[in-house]
């Protein structure tokens, strides 16, 4: 018995090693995971800033700082903190409201402020721009939410990404808070895996997937609908201007012409180089 | 006759299994993915060197009777054979003389003479096959053996023991006095990545998250014109006002006047964001590194010390860090 035992001790090395070795493949998975939950944190975000005026200036859905009048917000440590900016070199910070911690995301029309957070969609009143008040939490949105607004009408883009925001669904959705105590979802649009997304005008744009950057109709936004689709554009953030789509990705920024209808790329500026490559040699 | 089947099955099983042992099982004992090197338990080095040579000298002993050869006759030619290799790897320098292959040896041809002695007390036992047909046998086995033992002679077959490349990781801090004097306008450059943008007016200003900040001139889309690089470290997002832009550096917010000059800093709020240890190296949690210390500053990276050298990975992606501090084994 103890020979066999012997003989077959090197097996036992064997399977043991098979085992570690599946182990580190699994350990790997949920690393990549993880990893994908942090692009999102990191790829910075969106803001649609309406009515505020272009003096503000234009960024994407991604934001951490949101811009209203003479107040600066951010999000931190699950806090919404303002700041008032009336003068540039003495920048006061004014007020603090604790909101979520798992807030990640900060836009706002000028009258309200918009926190994307994983669990939900918060709306804070700015009527007292130092001390912004919730008026209302829609729970049904989560995950790493970008939103925008257009009129009484958010866009929110779920995806099913990894990290915290395993599980959500790929949708786009439609919620009309013209009461904002009462958010309600008015279209879900299904998508690949969308996010970042700006709105221009009567269209709105979304980052979807691995390379698809897609164009809806919102001119009436309980009948969004798709008008067209660019394929093999990487995006994961879209700055909308007049007639400028800026977009932000691993590749690097494209912009592309919005004159007319559908895509026409003007520009790209890639990661790792300082030249721009012109539209004509792509 | 049927004692005669049992041995040789016996002695071609050793044979087989010490092979097998000799290329399979003898790498996977310094095998890279075990998590400690095998052989550096001294016992388990020790086996698995000299049971080749321990299963060679009983395989064939054994089979040597078992094709009709007298015990005797069996034990001195394999017990020399063993033995003249051996010493005979002294001389001539190739193979690797270790005298506990030598006792490896004598035990196995005492132990299959145990083997041979028990069962032929059972039954009385015949030769096989003509004398002929012996003598081809011999032959044959000769030369296997002696084939097998000058062939493990010959450079290991296995892989060189793994080494693991001992690297020692820890943080690498920025002080807040660094951070406070950190930010500088400079030539444009190369963007690793990009984060978050924001337009304002024709200037195009795009974050390099936890790097900085480029800005290009746009007023032209289809040739948008690197202009300055700010030096923000830390920095995530942006925000912009009346020609001013909000910058965060990790716990501190710059407010910069941007226009058609160069860009100038005009405060700087100082300890109004979180302190986020692992803002800038991948955003995860590293549990083999040593705890992040808030009093030191802000983790800007991850400090790499191998041997005499040492070097700074500058907010590292987290699979960087993972390939430099995790402790990978690595053929030389």
């Amino acid at each position: 018995m103890k020979r066999i035992l012997t003989i077959l001790s090197p097996c036992v090395v064997m399977a043991g090693t098979t085992l570690l070795l599946g182990c580190g493949t699994a350990d790997q998975t949920t690393m990549t995971s993880q990893r994908v939950a942090t692009h999102a944190e990191n790829a910075g975000t969106t803001t649609q800033e309406r009515g505020v005026g272009s003096e503000v200036g234009s960024a994407g859905s991604l934001a951490r700082f949101a811009v209203a009048n003479d107040t600066l917000y951010a999000l931190t440590s699950g806090r919404i903190v303002a700041f008032d900016i009336s003068d540039e070199e003495q920048i006061q910070k004014v007020g603090s409201v604790r909101v979520a911690s798992d807030i990640e995301t900060l836009f706002s029309d000028g009258e309200s402020l918009f926190v994307g957070a994983q669990t939900a969609l918060h709306i804070f009143s700015l009527e007292e721009p130092h001390s912004p008040k919730s008026l209302g939490i829609h729970p049904h949105v989560r995950a790493c939410d970008p939103v925008v607004t257009s009129g009484d009408y958010a866009f929110v883009t779920l995806n099913s990404g990894g990290g915290a925001c395993r599980g959500g669904e790929n949708v786009l959705k439609v919620v009309d808070f013209s009461d904002p105590a009462m958010p309600r979802e008015v279209k879900k649009i299904r998508m690949n895996q969308p996010f970042g997304l700006g709105v221009a005008g009567d269209r709105l744009f979304v980052c979807d997937g691995e390379s698809e950057l897609v164009e809806f109709d919102i001119s009436d936004p309980t009948e969004t609908y798709e008008l067209s689709r660019a394929q093999d554009e990487a995006c994961s953030d879209v700055v909308p201007l007049n007639d400028l789509l800026i977009t932000t990705g691993p590749r690097g920024i494209s912009q592309f012409d919005l004159s007319n209808d559908g895509f026409y790329q003007l520009s790209r500026i890639h990661a790792e180089k300082v030249e721009t490559e012109l539209a004509s040699s792509n | 006759m049927r004692k005669q089947w049992v041995l040789s099955c016996v002695g071609w099983f050793s044979l087989v299994l010490g092979m097998v042992f000799y290329v399979v099982v003898r790498g996977y004992l310094v095998s890279p993915f075990l998590p400690i090197d095998l052989n550096q338990i001294h016992v388990v080095s020790v086996l698995s060197d000299s049971f080749p040579s321990f299963i060679h000298s009983f395989a064939l002993v054994i089979l040597t009777v078992a094709y009709g050869f007298r015990l005797r006759v069996a034990t001195s030619v394999w017990l020399c054979l063993s033995v003249l290799l051996e010493l005979g790897q002294l001389p001539f320098g190739f193979g690797t003389f270790d005298v506990r292959d030598l006792y490896a040896s004598a035990l196995g041809v005492i132990l299959s003479c145990v083997l041979v002695t028990s069962v032929r007390a059972l039954d009385g036992m015949q030769g096989m096959g003509s004398a002929a047909a012996q003598g081809l046998g011999l032959r044959a086995l000769l030369l296997l053996g002696l084939s097998t033992s000058v062939a493990s002679m010959g450079d290991r077959t296995v892989p060189e023991p793994a080494v693991m490349i001992k690297r020692e990781c820890s943080f690498a801090y920025l002080s807040y006095d660094e951070l406070r004097g950190s930010f500088a306008v400079e030539e444009p450059r190369p963007a690793k990545t990009f984060g978050k943008i924001l337009v304002l007016g024709d200037l195009l200003i795009v974050s390099e998250p936890n790097v900085g900040v480029h800005i290009f001139d746009n007023s032209n889309p289809s040739y948008p014109l690197p202009r300055f690089f700010l030096n923000i470290p830390g920095n995530v997002d942006l925000a912009a006002r009346n020609g001013v832009l909000y910058a965060d550096s990790f716990v501190d917010l710059l407010a910069i006047r941007i226009g058609d000059d160069t860009p100038t800093l005009l405060q700087r709020k100082t300890d109004v964001f979180e302190w986020r240890p692992y803002q800038a190296i991948g955003n995860q949690r590293i549990s083999s590194l040593d705890r992040p210390d808030r009093s030191k500053g802000v983790i800007v990276g991850v400090k790499v010390v191998q041997e005499d050298s040492s070097r700074v990975l500058n907010v590292p992606t987290f699979e960087q860090v993972r390939e430099e501090c995790f402790l990978y084994p690595r053929f030389l």
